[in-house]
């Protein structure tokens, strides 16, 4: 999957959206690299999924100018889904590729009603649109946890430019007895 | 006819038509049962139109609304929309009527618990003695004569009965429950129902208990009488149904945990010892403690994270000083870089051990170090930007708190050990404590209220560089500091140590820190356990020692862990005893071999009951999510063919028998004697083996400056 992300081009205007186990968090570090050893890079977290060291070392693989490069990525971390959107409503458009990490991980959570979950994930996603004209938007997400936040999960997948959904694994051979 | 009383405080609720109701007992022990009128304003703020609209609707549902600036606490005086409802379950209903219509507004002090919006209103707090006129039905006039601060409050005498069951009802259903009333001691058979019933109503009725202590009364005893007696109602306000909450799984603190269902009393308590996360520790007068400062009910403090009192607590000084409380908590981190984030998101100070033994030995702790952090450095998410602002509201709400923590604390070390004060004194300390211990967290919780992630780093920040002061101020005065834990460290000087000499130090500390300090004790010897995996490498918090009094002191063992079976924690406890005895541990190794040896061998004969090998495991996940079932998913399965809803969280017990899992209590015969024995094995090598063992070359990143031979550098042929 990182291979493929990599190679891809991430016009403005467009909304990826990335969905794996941990919120693809591992396949994200090297795009957000790529894209910091570019320019700035915007990231607004909202499952706490950034792995800040082990992203220190892979920009270090890259270039010795770490200190720089970090300089360039800017963080903000979102613990409930009115957070989310307060990040989003404070943050304007503008030419910086803004990567939202983990966007339902607090949408998921059973102590927000579904309702409200979805009145603001709407929200979001609008203002996720309007902050996508200049420079691209891309979205990782975890699956969800139960069936019953999965319009949440389809909502946002369908607002998606391009997708990438990481193979389930398979269900392991079975071994048939002898007797 | 109008009387005037005074009393105490005991619960508020509301009743199903909405009306407030005052549970009160008061001076003669009359129990009295209130209607009160509560008028409730919410707060609404947002876009002009929107609130034009919201206006217009309240309006057209005869609803009054009124204009007034409010206080923000991060943008100050700010106009708002004030909706005054003549009751909180009216208000309770229009606020989640007007969310659902508009979203995008914000809302402000509307879902505000009951005894936090009467203890704003009236100045009363629960359990706290009051002045209060009435007409035998509505309450007039309230008043009070006390503050949750103070030291010693008085309390009513409650009438307290105990109900326990000989099992756990969810394996096998019980044949009799035993009841305790003072002196007096039941036991009522559970055949015939009809006789079983009577005889549980006429004791009801006959002692009219203000508490009810159960095991297994949320989630067996309670809901059983429901099925049995429908109409059977044990409230003590006939108004009101018991109310049931359902069970709940949930993450928190790192850990699945489970919640049972809970029953909720009206006009009495309910409280559950199985089911109730810290009544186990701070028994009733804890629990009673925290109603009093947090203003939630008893029934609610046994059962709830202190995290939920600590919302309460600053809700209640946000209420009190007319800053706004935003129903959801809308302030986002800050933007920073990547490099920011590093330098700024780390916990607590971790200096790894030197692992080994080490005699004389002092730990030196921080009292209540992250909340005293807080209040002097006036740590609060509106200070952040501002270090000259005044006092902010978390410091506030916390500094009374620290204080009478610590009051109750210098109490205890006044009072004579056999003075019988001291109990209630220590759970009263231990319940506060809870709240200090995560009032720090819930700076950074997702759900707190007034919290803001950066607040909390900027503690744990200021604690790191306070215990480096205190490393520095131990090395200078002799000390070899060999462990630093978040909030204490572990001091050591060759050839002995005493009190006196550790003196000086604490005063240094308190005077460079401003915060207090205290020495937990003086070990005659102390043992820093290695790695499991690698000898060399140390692991924080993992160590055993016995102070100079004989009193032993142990983290991170297997007596610890609340998955060890009785019969391996014992066997551990014993070899620590045996430790304990001598001046170094490593002298008394060998008698700790034979007690193992000893012990085995009682194992294998089929001499340990096997009530001691129960093994108890939290089930992390839910049981159909197991793709290898080990020993809990085993008994998980066992527990559901019998129709026990199993859910994660859950505490599950079982045994290991010669069949594999069992959750009934074998045979000694039956038992997996190998499997105990390799349990009890591995506890005792955790202590032995590290004895045995040379000491561990030190695995400490150093600098070594080797000095090379200087030799002049000979000119290199050409050509090579």
């Amino acid at each position: 999957m990182n291979d493929i992300m990599l190679s891809q081009s991430f016009p403005a205007g467009s909304m990826a959206v990335i969905c794996a186990t941990h919120a693809a968090a591992d396949h994200i570090s090297p795009l957000i690299v790529r894209l910091a050893l570019g320019g700035t890079v915007q990231v607004l977290d909202g499952g706490n999924r950034l792995q800040a060291y082990p992203l220190t070392r892979l920009i270090r693989r890259h270039t010795p100018a770490v200190e720089e490069v970090s300089q360039r990525i800017y963080v903000r971390r979102a613990f409930t889904a009115y957070q989310m959107l307060a990040l989003l409503e404070e943050s304007s458009p503008s030419s910086v590729p803004c990567i939202l990490l983990d966007l339902l991980a607090s949408f998921y959570d059973e102590t927000l009603p579904l309702k409200e979950a979805q009145s603001l994930l709407k929200r979001c996603l609008e203002r996720s649109d309007s902050l996508r004209v200049l420079a691209p938007v891309i979205v990782t997400l975890t699956p969800p946890p139960t069936p019953r936040r999965y319009s949440l999960f389809e909502v946002v997948c369908q607002r998606a430019d391009a997708l990438w959904l990481e193979p389930q694994p398979s269900a392991p051979p079975v071994q048939f007895s002898l007797f | 006819m109008k009387v005037e009383c005074l009393g105490w405080l005991m619960d508020v609720y509301l009743r199903p038509d909405g009306t407030p109701m005052l549970w009160l007992i008061d001076q003669t022990g009359k129990r009295w049962l209130l209607r009160m009128h509560l008028p409730v304003t919410f707060y609404v703020t947002g876009g002009r139109a929107d609130l034009r609209q919201a206006w217009r609707y309240l309006s057209s549902r005869s609803v009054s609304c009124e204009r007034q600036d409010r206080k923000d606490l991060f943008r100050g005086q700010c106009p708002v929309m004030a909706v005054t409802l003549p009751d909180p379950a009216s208000a309770q209903a229009v606020y989640h009527d007007l969310r659902r219509n508009f979203p995008l507004l914000d809302y402000y002090d509307a879902d505000l618990p009951l005894g936090v919006r009467l203890a704003g209103h009236t100045g009363v707090h629960l359990l706290g003695q009051c002045r209060f006129t009435t007409d035998g039905e509505q309450i007039l006039m309230l008043s009070p004569l006390d503050s949750p601060w103070d030291l010693d409050p008085s309390a009513p005498s409650l009438r307290i009965l105990e109900v326990e069951l000989p099992d756990d009802p969810h394996l096998s259903p019980p044949a009799w429950l035993d009841l305790r009333f003072q002196t007096f001691r039941y036991r009522l058979s559970l055949e015939p129902l009809r006789a079983f019933g009577a005889n549980l109503r006429a004791l009801l009725s006959r002692f009219d208990p203000d508490v009810i202590l159960t095991d297994y009364g949320d989630t067996w005893l309670f809901p059983f009488l429901q099925k049995v007696f429908p109409e059977f109602n044990l409230n003590r306000d006939p108004g009101m149904a018991v109310a049931v909450r359902p069970a709940r799984t949930l993450f928190a603190y790192g850990q699945v945990l489970y919640r049972g269902e809970q029953a909720f009393l009206f006009g009495r308590w309910h409280i559950d010892r199985r089911n109730a996360a810290l009544f186990g520790e701070i028994g009733l007068e804890g629990a009673m403690e925290l109603a009093r400062v947090t203003q939630l009910g008893v029934q609610e403090t046994a059962r709830k994270s202190p995290g939920a009192g600590i919302t309460a607590m600053q809700m209640l000084t946000a209420l009190q000083e007319g800053v706004l409380i935003p129903a959801v908590k809308q302030q986002a981190e800050s933007p920073r870089t990547l490099s920011d984030l590093i330098r700024a998101d780390r916990g607590g100070m971790i200096y790894q051990p030197l692992v080994g033994v080490y005699r004389h030995v002092a730990e030196i702790d921080f009292a209540s170090m992250y909340p005293s952090i807080m209040v002097q450095a006036n740590i609060s998410p509106e200070t952040l930007a501002h270090p000259d602002a005044p006092p902010g509201l978390i410091p506030r709400t916390l500094t009374p708190l620290l204080r009478k923590r610590l009051a109750l604390k210098q109490r205890l070390q006044t009072l004579d050990p056999r003075d019988e004060r001291i109990a209630g004194l220590k759970a009263r300390q231990s319940a506060l404590k809870w709240l200090l211990v995560v009032c720090f967290g819930y700076l950074g919780y997702k759900n707190a209220r007034f919290g803001k992630v950066e607040s909390h780093e900027k503690v744990t920040a200021l604690s790191r560089e306070l215990l480096l002061q205190a490393k520095e101020l131990a090395e200078e005065q002799g000390f070899t500091v060999l462990h630093m834990y978040v909030d204490s460290l572990f001091v050591h000087r060759e050839g002995g140590l005493c009190r006196e000499d550790v003196a000086p130090l604490l005063e240094a500390i308190q005077a460079r820190t401003s915060i207090g300090v205290t020495l937990e004790g003086i070990y005659r010897w102390l043992v820093f356990l290695p790695s499991r995996q690698d000898g060399r490498t140390p692991v924080p918090n993992r160590y055993f020692g016995v102070f100079e009094d004989g009193t032993l002191k142990v983290r991170g063992l297997a007596l610890r862990r609340h998955d060890t079976c009785a019969f391996a924690a014992s066997v551990q406890g014993e070899i620590l005893r045996i430790l304990a005895q001598a001046e170094d541990p490593r002298e008394r190794v060998a008698d700790a071999r034979v007690l193992v040896q000893r012990e085995l061998q009682r194992l294998s004969r089929g001499q340990i009951p096997p009530a001691v090998l129960k093994v108890a495991v939290k089930l992390s996940r839910a049981p159909e999510s197991f793709r290898k079932p080990g020993p809990a998913a085993q008994a998980a399965r066992l527990l559901a063919e019998r129709g026990v809803a199993v859910r994660a969280g859950m505490r599950l017990h079982f045994w290991f028998t010669r069949q594999g899992v069992s959750v009934d209590m074998p045979a000694p015969s039956m038992v997996d004697v190998d499997r105990y024995a390799r349990l009890v094995q591995r506890a005792a090598e955790e202590i032995l083996q590290p004895l045995e063992s040379p000491p561990p070359v030190p695995f400490q990143p150093r600098l070594l400056f080797v000095p090379l031979p200087v030799h002049p550098l000979a000119p290199i042929p050409e050509g090579q």
